[in-house]
């Protein structure tokens, strides 16, 4: 049989593959190198849609696993090939086709950079909510396929709620454009957030209609340094309760604060415990009563200290550093693995008290730095050590901290995705009848079972 | 350091995958193979684990690094990928005896000995013999700075401060401009200036090629030189000289040495001349606009520590009118003298630099280091390219 680098290179160009062995391995592993690694038997890169369709058709016809990546910063090994086969590196299919003022649309290939559009956006006085932190990086492409979200998530919502229409390469090299470039549709089932969340098991996602919003007119950054976990997060529900819809919140232990400080001209004084970092947005007026509620909070429930910060140049150093959280604690631990529970937000209190007495009574270290504001924690299991007694705790960990989230109506994952990661956590969840039906979605849209083998459950998808 | 020893540190990297964002290889050639998660990951196969065969495909992805050092500045990890990169140089030119060996070999001599006056003209012979791109070097100043000016220079009034000038190899041999604006500020500011005898290239040259020995060696001869000098401060106006000796040069030596104290005390009274003058004369006695313009920023350039905003000190010196760059830390292409190795990289780099630099209709382009001048240059011929001293020196005189 002859080699998919070779056929490919016969069918796209010679630069858009690679097959030699010290090239693959670049594309052995997204963020969790520590869940699997394995190179891809060749790397595809596309220019075009059609280029994808040809790669798709090539491999359906030969039966080859196809894995789409976008830039491969995923924390669920969603883009790791464990079955080999053939990578699609989508970061070269990165063009803004339109951004409609008119409309407040945009249409974007699947490999566009996050950042990159947000900052043509700003330029039209536009923006594009979502968040992921790793946004210098991550591709439209991989935030639809996972779903991502960010701080901003409790204020405007993850990237579902932005995405209309879709063009999807199918698995057998079709092309279909669910959705489009209008606001709303009531036009049949609604295939268009099917492929949103699906994470490169229905097809390649090659382009995305977005929602776009005005750029907030100005924002203020605060910062409550509180006395304990469960004092932040006792404050969290109440802004929450109060009506109060900060643009971020995020929760930070003071493990997480000493870490960013580290990269902060200005740090941030270490006066507690547990730190609630804040923005709020929106138009002058508004902006400062939010600011005045909150401070009214923080200091009823009790925290140690308000901080108002007033130079941009601040605020965007502690932002900057939040995104680099995760980076930044491998600065100190050995290994870090982020959990991605998510609950209803007048359950976070209670998952935080929870999430401590897992650590305590497994005598780990599990780091609480997450999205508090839309109930996302990211529970974290920071290793002292690389050791198979540490790994079987931190498996314990894990298991325990997802029950301890669906016991609280929560979800195994509020925007990373499940990947190989909590593949075998799916069914606790939704349970057989939804597997099921999710299975027979697979089965019916790559009945060859080529698409991402492997994810979101175990093999394949279709039970054969 | 020895490559082996920075197996730990290499497995911080998260493999967060955020390099994208800086690495101009990757950015220019698009394909995660030539990151630095990748290149940390080869190295660790195959010159550590040795489960790897060092393949040519090996030491491509290996020698194709400007060793611009966005990723290492920007890792969150705090992985020093360029230095492992050197290290991993070093060991293959070890390995191998062949072209990597042999070019070092070349190189240091020419570097190590500074005296010679045609120190790059036998540099660019060198390139020549391998094939890399000949007649791509700055025109030799017919007069170096040193033949123009040397030993102490002393103000017409009484001497305020007293510092030592480390004259960088290209405001020596190429940019002697720089040099002469430097010392004209300075002596106008009532400062005696020392220009040192005897010291020789910071050594950056021969880190890149993997010449750690030789570094260390050029290295200490001007901490010796410079620790001997009674001075207030020691100023330096290339970047990348003083990122050699903040940064670079004190790494290549056990933190017992003896080395040490004299690294310490010479580190401690380094500090970037444009910044000095600033402070000490800020803000500009005559303010002289000498055109708009727009800065790009090298890339060993230490943002955090001697030199940051050189926009802003211009522009308040100056009254100039300043245009930034959408990227103006972005790599120009040069990488020293990479981008006589591998041409078609470099002016790919370089031409995303030029347009953002021709978007900003500016008559002058600003910039510390003599390779990146240089480079940037040849691709905007209608525009000035200069360092900041000779861009203030009309109003600081
Ligand atoms: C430091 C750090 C911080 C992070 N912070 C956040 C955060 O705050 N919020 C958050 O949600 N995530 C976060 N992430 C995770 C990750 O960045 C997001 O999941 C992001 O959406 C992944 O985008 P990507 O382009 O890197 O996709 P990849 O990692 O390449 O792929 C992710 C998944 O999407 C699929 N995929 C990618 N592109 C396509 C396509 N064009 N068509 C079909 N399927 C595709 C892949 O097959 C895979 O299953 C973080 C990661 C890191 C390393």
């Amino acid at each position: 049989m002859s080699s998919p680098g070779k056929d490919l290179r016969r069918l796209l160009s010679d630069r858009q593959v690679l097959d030699e062995k010290e090239d693959l391995m670049a594309y052995a592993n997204d963020a969790t190198f520590y869940l699997a690694r394995r190179s891809p038997d060749a790397v595809a890169i596309p220019l075009s849609t059609e280029d994808v369709s040809k790669i798709i058709r090539y491999a359906f016809e030969n039966k080859i696993p196809v894995v789409p990546r976008g830039a491969g910063s995923g924390l669920a090994g969603g883009c790791t090939p464990i079955h080999g086969g053939i990578v699609i590196d989508m970061k070269q299919m990165n063009s803004i086709v339109e951004i409609n003022r008119k409309n407040m649309t945009a249409e974007v290939e699947g490999g566009v950079v996050l950042d990159r559009f947000n900052r043509e956006l700003r330029k039209q006085k536009l923006f594009y909510p979502p968040d992921p932190q790793s946004m210098k990086v991550c591709t439209i492409g991989g935030n639809v396929a996972t779903r991502a979200g960010g701080p901003r998530g409790v204020k405007y919502g993850t990237t579902e709620r932005y995405v209309t229409g879709l063009e999807v390469v199918l698995p057998d090299g079709s092309v279909i454009t669910p959705g489009g470039k209008v606001v709303k549709q009531s036009c049949g089932y609604d295939l268009t957030h099917l492929f949103t969340g699906s994470e490169g098991t229905l097809g390649v996602i090659t382009k995305a209609n977005l929602r776009l919003l005005p750029l907030p007119e100005t924002s203020t950054t605060i910062i409550a340094s509180c006395v304990s976990a469960d004092q932040a997060a006792e404050i969290v529900s109440e802004i929450i309760a109060e009506g109060v819809v900060p643009a971020m919140l995020e929760f930070l232990i003071k493990l997480a604060v000493m870490g960013m400080n580290n990269h902060i001209k200005n740090p941030i004084p270490l006066s507690g415990d547990a730190y609630l970092l804040m923005e709020v947005d929106g138009g002058e007026s508004q902006v400062e009563a939010e600011v005045r509620k909150i401070k009214s909070i923080c200091n009823a429930l009790g925290a140690a200290d308000i901080i108002v910060v007033n130079d941009p140049a601040d605020s965007r150093s502690y932002w900057e550093a939040r995104s680099k959280l995760y980076p930044i604690m491998m600065s100190i631990f050995k290994r870090v693995i982020t959990e991605d529970v998510t609950v209803p937000r007048n359950s976070i209190p209670e998952l935080v008290r929870r999430v401590q007495a897992i650590g305590a009574s497994l005598q780990i270290p599990i780091g609480l730095a997450g999205h508090a504001g839309d109930g996302n924690m990211h529970p974290t299991i920071m290793h002292t050590e690389i050791s198979d007694a540490f790994a079987e705790k931190a498996e314990k960990a894990i298991e325990q901290i997802i029950k301890a989230g669906l016991e609280l109506s929560g979800t195994i994952s509020g925007e990373h995705g499940i990947g190989l990661h909590k593949n075998r956590f799916i069914e606790m969840e939704h349970g057989p009848v939804q597997i099921g039906l999710m299975k027979a979605i697979k089965g019916v849209i790559d009945p060859a079972g080529i698409m991402n083998p492997g994810k979101i459950w175990h093999e394949g998808g279709a039970d054969k | 350091m020895k490559l082996e020893d920075y197996k730990d540190i290499s497995a911080r990297c998260s493999e967060c995958n955020f390099c994208q964002a800086v690495c101009p290889v990757f950015i220019s050639k698009g394909s995660e193979n030539w990151l630095a998660r990748n290149r940390l990951n080869l190295i660790r196969e195959v010159l550590i684990e040795k489960t790897m065969e060092p393949s040519p495909r090996f030491t491509e992805i290996l020698e194709t690094c400007l060793l611009c050092t966005g990723c290492t500045q920007s890792c969150s990890s705090m992985v020093p990928v360029d230095e492992i990169i050197i290290a991993a140089r070093s060991r293959m030119a070890e390995y191998a005896g062949g072209v990597s060996s042999m070019k070092k070999k070349l190189f240091s001599g020419v570097m190590k000995n500074s005296s010679a006056i045609n120190l790059m003209v036998k540099a660019g012979a060198v390139a020549q013999k391998f094939g890399m791109a000949p007649g791509n070097l700055p025109q030799m100043s017919s007069k170096p700075f040193f033949s123009r000016r040397s030993g102490t220079l002393k103000p017409d009034g009484i001497a305020e401060a007293r510092v030592a000038y480390y004259v960088g190899c290209g405001t020596n041999f190429f940019y002697p401009e720089t040099g002469e604006a430097a010392t004209d500020i300075l002596l106008k500011m009532n400062t005696e200036v020392i220009i040192p005898e005897g010291l020789t290239c910071c050594g950056i040259p021969l880190l890149s090629e993997g010449d750690i020995e030789g570094a260390a060696e050029v290295f200490k001869k001007n901490i010796e030189i410079l620790a001997s000098i009674e001075c207030d401060k020691i100023l330096m106006e290339c970047t990348s000289c003083i990122m050699m000796f903040m940064k670079k040069g004190p790494k290549l030596f056990a933190a017992d040495d003896p080395v040490m104290e004299k690294v310490k005390a010479v580190n401690a009274k380094i500090e970037n001349a444009l910044t000095y003058i600033y402070q000490k004369k800020n803000p500009g006695i005559n303010k002289k606009a000498p055109g708009n313009f727009t800065c790009h920023v090298p890339c060993h350039l230490n943002k955090s520590e001697k030199g940051a905003g050189t926009a802003e000190i211009l522009r308040t010196l100056t009254g100039a009118e300043y245009r930034e760059l959408d990227e103006p830390e972005s790599c120009c292409g040069a990488g020293g003298a990479y981008y006589m190795k591998d041409k078609e990289l470099s002016e790919t780099i370089r031409e995303i630099k030029l347009k953002d630099i021709r978007k900003r209709e500016v008559s002058i382009v600003v910039t510390e280091c003599p390779m990146c001048r240089y480079y940037i240059s040849k691709g905007v011929p209608e525009m000035e390219v200069m360092h900041p001293l000779e861009f203030i020196k009309g109003s600081m005189l």
